[in-house]
């Protein structure tokens, strides 16, 4: 029976990411969009395509860790249909646990792909001298994403949910203009031992925000 | 292991501003029960403790011989649970949400699916968001049904139907009860609908269950007699009376416990019997509320 | 064989009784004949929709007016030897009876209060009234 519990579980998460398809897409085109502004270099002084691209591409990353969660796990719970799911065989373990893989793949679909135009397009004009700090960035979009998710699957609360959203729009402010200012990463070409140690701290909070999203649900008494 | 499909032993659940206060019901397979109550009773909760979704603080709970919360996945498998305000998806269509659970059960049953499509005028092309709130209530019962499970718990299942909608939902739970394997648990407000298809019948008020026997047994137990009383004349009181209302020459006797011998003997007293009633279960529950009410002098 | 019975929310009398009633008429009719196999009591309580205990019951009280026979694994019959007539003729009592009891109301009369009266009516039957009337007006 837990063989078919996984794959009810399994189901689960291929519905999330149905649903999350037209979100996924237009993440997707709205990056790739956010790179190809950040492409057009009129040699100004201003640089006004990659700034402009270089925004646009942040807050489309960011935005996009803000819908899977809301929409993918807060919305079922208020919409109710929450409680359709819970009808199914599974438990509310199972489902929370649901929740985070199917969050966290949506999320990822999209990271690796734009992530992986950045390193490809990069590598081939030559200038994979910053891929290094765009990985450290782009990783801690990942993390944020999975702190925001660990938050929303434990609390299940609208106003944690903000709450948790605007300390991580503080925080990416303070991590783009101090983190990624500091000796060692700004301007450094390749990984510099600063950058690796910025990465392994990020990967680090990065399990424990999964580790706490998949194991701490199950402790609650009830889920609705 | 018993046979029952459901079972609760002095299960406990206390919340802030309500506490479900020792429950304990039995369904035997093969019956329909229905639970009725005012809101807030406790009816809801009650169903939710069964289906996994609220841990009790004490108590047992056993559904189709699987221990609950425990083995809640088991018991799932062949549970139907439509719950109160429970919603489909609003941006996936009907069909899709089909899919979904055949996908998922092997037992499902396309042929039955397709005849309940039709008895309910559902479309399956259509998107949930475009249905009614009868509509999206006759698709939820569809998905459950169409799963045939062994238990079907229903929280208020013809709610927010019109009558012919109701009708048709009453008609196919009368119909999942040819199988005399299959139970069926349900909450109503409309207690004719519940003194109509129930087996067994539990009242339930503020969190405690008032009583939970057979409906014939019920209706049986029940009478009211008006009585002519002469000035000068006091009634006996006398067993199986909960309830005396006397005004001027005339008492209304409500029996919990009717017998026949109540009427010599308030006749031996002085009192002419008048008329002896039946109650719809609509009195004999707001009767049975009013006095358990009175009782414990709230 | 139309299996729906019908059941009134208006009737006041209680839902097993009605039930009983439409069994004995189909049955005084013609309708389901003697030694015939009636549909089981779930497939009744189905197409009615009315509580499988409410069909049993009212199953359990025709059997004992002798109009159907339970055998055991093989499901209910109409009797063999179902006495039609007598089936009606207690339609009929039961009718008159609520008839009367019915008027009695109108008339204020008290349920011991009929109750005398009817049994007046025995007594004077039992002396050997000649024309058996029952008193009632019809």
């Amino acid at each position: 029976m837990s063989t078919a519990n996984g794959s009810v579980a399994w189901r689960l998460v291929v519905k999330d990411l149905y649903l999350h398809r037209w979100l996924v897409v237009v993440t997707l085109a709205s990056g790739i969009a956010s790179l190809l502004v950040s492409g057009i270099d009129k040699a100004d002084n201003v640089r006004t395509g990659p700034n402009l691209g270089l925004l646009l591409f942040i807050t489309t990353v960011v935005a996009f860790g803000i819908f899977v969660p809301m929409t993918g796990i807060l919305k079922e719970r208020q919409d109710r249909s929450q409680l359709w799911v819970l009808s199914l065989p599974i438990s509310p373990r199972g489902y929370a646990q649901a929740k985070v893989w199917a969050s966290l793949i949506a999320f990822l679909v999209p990271w690796l792909l734009l992530t992986g135009i950045v390193i490809v397009a990069e590598t081939l004009a030559g200038r994979s001298g910053g891929l290094g700090v765009f990985l450290v960035m782009m990783t801690f979009f990942l993390a944020a994403f999975c702190l925001l998710v660990a938050l929303v699957v434990v609390t299940m609360s609208e106003a944690w949910a903000i709450a948790g959203i605007l300390a991580s729009n503080v925080a990416v402010t303070v991590f783009l203009t101090k983190v990624l200012t500091l000796p060692g990463i700004a301007g450094g070409s390749g990984f510099t031992p600063r950058i690796l140690t910025v990465l392994a701290l990020e990967l680090a909070l990065i399990a424990v925000a999964l580790g706490l999203a998949l194991t701490l649900p199950a402790r609650k008494k009830d889920f609705v | 292991m018993s046979t029952a499909a459901i079972e609760l032993r002095e299960v406990t659940k206390q919340y802030r501003f309500f506490t479900l206060d020792k429950v304990s019901l039995r369904l035997e397979k093969g019956l329909v029960m229905g639970l009725v109550g005012p809101n807030g009773a406790g009816k809801t909760t009650t169903m939710r403790i069964l289906m996994g979704l609220v841990q009790p603080d004490a108590g047992e709970v056993e559904v189709l011989g699987c221990r609950i919360p425990e083995e809640q996945v088991r018991a799932k498998w062949d549970t139907g649970y439509v719950g109160d305000e429970m919603r489909l998806f609003s941006s996936a269509t009907l069909k899709w949400h089909l899919d979904f659970v055949r996908s998922m059960f092997p037992g499902w049953d396309e042929a039955y699916a397709g005849t309940l499509l039709k008895r309910f005028h559902l479309r399956p092309e259509q998107r949930v968001k475009g249905l009614s709130r009868g509509e999206e209530a006759k698709a939820l019962l569809l998905l459950a049904l169409a799963r045939k499970p062994k238990l079907l718990v229903l929280d208020e299942p013809t709610s927010g139907l019109d009558p012919v909608a109701r009708q048709e939902v009453i008609s196919e739970l009368m119909e999942v009860m040819q199988d005399e394997e299959r139970s069926i648990l349900f909450s109503s407000h409309n207690t004719y609908e519940v003194e109509r298809i129930s087996d067994r019948i539990t009242f339930i008020d503020r969190g405690r269950v008032i009583d939970s026997d057979d409906k014939e047994v019920f209706l049986e137990r029940w009478r009211r007699v008006s009585l002519g009383v002469p000035d000068g004349v006091t009634l006996p009181t006398l067993p199986g009376v909960i309830d005396v209302a006397r005004s001027g020459r005339v008492a209304v006797v409500t029996a919990n416990a009717f017998d026949p011998a109540l009427l010599p003997a308030y006749e031996a007293a002085g009192a002419t019997v008048h008329d002896v009633q039946r109650m719809t279960l609509e009195e004999i529950f707001v009767a049975n509320v009013m006095s358990k009410r009175k009782e414990r002098g709230e | 064989m139309h299996t729906e019975l019908t059941i009134s929310q208006a009737d006041r009398r209680p839902m097993y009784l009605q039930i009983m009633e439409q069994v004995r008429r189909r049955v005084a009719m013609g309708d389901w004949l003697p030694g015939q196999e009636i549909p089981s009591i779930r497939a009744l309580a189905a197409s009615t929709r009315v509580s499988v205990i409410t069909i049993k019951r009212a199953f359990l009280e025709l059997e004992r007016e002798g109009v159907v026979v339970t055998r055991q694994g093989r499901g209910t019959f109409v009797a063999e030897n179902v006495n039609l007539s007598r089936t009606l003729r207690e339609q009929e009592l039961e009718d008159h009876l609520t008839r009367a009891a019915g008027v009695g109301r109108e008339l204020g009369l008290t349920s011991s209060e009929l109750e005398v009266r009817l049994r007046d009516v025995v007594k004077q039957l039992a002396v050997g009234a000649p024309d058996g009337g029952a008193g009632e007006d019809e």
